[in-house]
C-alpha cells in the first residue's frame, strides 16, 4: 500500500483518532494547568482552577426580602434539643448520650475506647480553656502605642496582606464579604449565650452584659475555613471522627485570636466569635465569600477539601476587597448524587432532587434555597444511638477527598464542566470504595501528616 | 517497491534482518492515547495507596496493569502478524533489480 495517498477511510480514521488524542491530551493538560488558567480570589494571591468560576449570584437562591436576622438560640447548638423537646425528653436524651458514651468506653469498643476518649478530651478541654472573645485578647501593641500611624494600604493590598497572614496562621482558605443592608441580616440578632448583637454608628466596638455592638464602619466579614482530617473523619461515627472536629475548632479559635491581635497591631478592629459558631451564619458567609457552595448536607462544600472543613468568621474595619460566590458544579452534582442522604442513619437529610425554600424546622433561617435537614433527627441519633457526634454524611460525600491524586482533579473538572455525567461519577465513587467506613483501630497505626491533613490544595 | 535479496549461496545465520515498519498517524495517536491513560491510571493507583484508600488503589492498580498488558499484547500480536505475512528479505548492499 502506498503511504503517499491515503484512502478516504484512512483519512477519516486518522482524523477521529487524532481528535480523540488531542482531546485526551488537552483534558489532562487543562486539568494539570488548572490553577494557572483560573481566576484569583480577592487580593490576587490565591488562584483557583479555571473550572471554579466566580459568579454574581450563589448557586442556591437567596431572597433578601425574606431574610431576617436569626436568633442563634434557635439552632441546635444554642439551646440544643431542649429548644425542640420537652424538658423531660431533653433530660432523657442527655442521659442517653452519657450512657452510650460510658458503655462504649467501658466495653472498649473500636473507636470509643480509653485512648480515643483521652485524645478527644485533650482537644476538648484545651479548646474550652482557650481565650475566646468578641473584642479579642487586646494584648498586642497597637501602632499608636508605638508612636506610629495605623497601617494604610489599598483594599487589594490589605486583602492580600490579611489572607497571607491568615494562611500562615493555619487557615485553609480565606474570603471576604462586604456588610451591607442585606448581608447584615446574616449576623445573628442574638448570640448563642443570649447576648444581643447590634450595630451602631460608633468608632469602636464594645460589649456589655446585654449586648455586643458592631460599628457600622466595620464593614468586612473575613470568612475562613480550617481543614479537618479526612483520614480521621472517614472513621465516623466514632470518637476519632469527633477528634478532628474538636481539634479543628481549636485551631479555628487560635486563628481567630491571632487575627484579632494582628488587626490590632495594624491599628484596626477584629470582632470575633464570642461563642462557638457565634456571631453569624457561617455557611451563608462562606457561600457569599466564594469559599464553596451550599450542598445537600446543608453545609458548605469547598472545591479544595469538599465538606472537610469548619468555617469561622470575624468582622473588621480594615478596608478589604470582597470576594464573589463561585460555581464549581457542586450544587448541581448534589442534585444527582444523594449519597449523604442515603447514608444518613436517621434519614435527617433531604432526598429531594431540587433544593427548596421551606425550612423543615425553626433551626434554619428562611429566605434562601437549600436542602433543609431535620436537625432534631440528626441530633437525636447522636444521643440515642452513638454517644458521640456523627459525621457520616461528611465522610461519604464524593467531594471528601485528599488531594494527592491527579484523578481527583480530573473528576472535579468533569463535575464542573459535564454535569450530565454526575450519576456515573457517583457510581464510580461507590465502586472505588470511597465512603466506606475505615477501620478505627487502623488509624492508630498510620504515619499521619501534621494535623492529619494534606495542606496542598491540589 | 524493490526488495533487497540475499546473495546466492548465503545462509540465514550470517545476517540479521531489520525491518522498520512505518506506523500510520492513527496508530501513533492511539499509542499516545494508551500512554496517557496508563500514566493517569498508574498515578491514581500509587497516590490512592498514599491516601490510605486501599480499595481504590487496588482497583486502579488492576486497571493500570490490565491496560499495560493490553498494550503489550497488541504490540506483540501486530509484530507476529507482520512476521507471518511478510516475505523474509536480506540486505546485502546490492541493488535489487526486481520490478514493482
Amino acid at each position: 500500500m502506498s503511504h503517499d495517498n491515503p484512502s478516504r477511510r484512512d483519512f477519516l480514521k486518522t482524523l477521529a483518532v487524532a481528535g480523540a488524542t488531542v482531546g485526551a491530551a488537552g483534558t489532562v493538560g487543562l486539568t494539570a494547568g488548572g490553577e494557572r488558567l483560573g481566576q484569583p480570589m480577592s487580593g490576587g494571591i490565591y488562584r483557583r482552577p479555571w473550572w471554579v468560576r466566580q459568579v454574581a449570584q450563589p448557586t442556591t437562591g437567596i431572597d433578601w426580602t425574606r431574610i431576617e436576622r436569626f436568633n442563634a438560640e434557635n439552632t441546635l447548638l444554642g439551646r440544643g434539643l431542649g429548644r425542640y423537646t420537652t424538658a423531660e425528653e431533653n433530660e432523657r436524651l442527655n442521659l442517653s448520650y452519657q450512657e452510650n458514651e460510658r458503655r462504649r468506653l467501658t466495653n472498649g469498643e473500636q473507636g470509643f475506647s480509653l485512648r480515643e476518649n483521652a485524645l478527644h478530651n485533650a482537644f476538648d478541654s484545651v479548646r474550652d480553656g482557650m481565650a475566646r472573645s468578641f473584642l479579642g485578647p487586646q494584648l498586642a501593641p497597637t501602632p499608636a502605642e508605638q508612636g506610629l500611624e495605623s497601617w494604610q494600604g489599598s483594599a487589594e493590598e490589605n486583602t492580600a496582606l490579611l489572607k497571607v497572614a491568615m494562611r500562615q496562621m493555619g487557615a485553609s482558605t480565606v474570603g471576604v464579604v462586604r456588610l451591607d443592608d442585606n448581608t447584615r441580616k446574616l449576623i445573628y440578632s442574638v448570640d448563642h449565650d443570649g447576648k444581643r448583637i447590634e450595630f451602631e454608628d460608633i468608632e469602636r466596638a464594645y460589649e456589655d452584659d446585654d449586648k455586643r455592638v458592631i460599628p457600622y464602619r466595620a464593614q468586612w466579614v473575613v470568612v475562613y475555613t480550617v481543614q479537618m482530617s479526612e483520614i480521621a473523619l472517614k472513621r465516623a461515627p466514632t470518637k476519632i471522627a469527633q477528634i478532628t472536629t474538636t481539634e479543628t475548632y481549636q485551631r479555628g479559635l487560635m486563628i481567630q485570636n491571632n487575627t484579632q491581635e494582628f488587626l490590632r497591631g495594624l491599628g484596626y478592629q477584629g470582632l470575633g466569635e464570642a461563642t462557638l459558631n457565634g456571631l453569624g451564619i457561617a455557611p451563608a458567609f462562606a457561600v457569599l465569600a466564594g469559599l464553596g457552595e451550599l450542598s445537600r448536607l446543608n453545609r458548605v462544600i469547598t472545591p479544595e477539601y469538599g465538606p472537610m472543613v469548619r468555617i469561622f468568621k470575624l468582622i473588621t474595619d480594615l478596608p478589604l476587597e470582597a470576594d464573589s460566590p463561585i460555581d464549581a458544579g457542586i450544587a448541581r452534582f448534589c442534585r444527582a448524587c444523594k449519597k449523604c442522604a442515603e447514608a444518613c442513619p436517621p434519614s435527617a437529610l433531604s432526598f429531594e432532587t431540587e433544593p427548596n425554600w421551606v425550612p423543615v424546622g425553626e433551626w434554619n433561617n428562611r429566605g434562601h434555597e437549600a436542602w433543609f435537614e431535620d436537625s432534631v433527627r440528626c441530633k437525636r441519633y447522636w444521643h440515642e444511638e452513638l454517644g458521640t457526634n456523627c459525621g457520616i454524611c461528611f465522610s461519604v460525600c464524593p467531594f471528601s477527598k485528599q488531594n494527592a491524586s491527579f484523578m481527583h482533579d480530573l473528576i472535579r473538572m468533569q463535575i464542573a464542566t459535564v454535569p450530565e455525567l454526575g450519576g456515573i461519577v457517583r457510581n464510580l465513587d461507590d465502586a472505588f470504595g470511597y465512603g466506606v467506613q475505615k477501620n478505627p483501630n487502623e488509624w492508630w497505626t498510620l504515619d499521619l501528616p501534621e494535623y492529619g491533613i494534606d495542606t496542598g490544595k491540589d | 517497491m524493490s526488495q533487497p535479496t540475499a546473495p546466492k549461496g548465503d545462509t540465514d545465520t550470517q545476517y540479521h534482518n531489520v525491518r522498520i515498519r512505518r506506523r500510520t498517524m492513527a496508530e501513533w495517536c492511539l499509542w499516545l492515547l494508551w500512554l496517557i491513560t496508563l500514566v493517569v491510571l498508574a498515578e491514581f493507583a500509587l497516590t490512592s495507596f498514599a491516601e490510605h484508600e486501599r480499595q481504590a488503589g487496588t482497583l486502579a492498580s488492576m486497571l493500570a496493569f490490565g491496560w499495560l498488558l493490553g498494550g503489550v499484547i497488541v504490540e506483540v500480536m501486530k509484530g507476529l502478524e507482520l512476521h507471518d505475512t511478510a516475505d523474509t528479505a536480506r540486505f546485502d548492499g546490492e541493488t535489487d533489480t526486481t520490478e514493482d
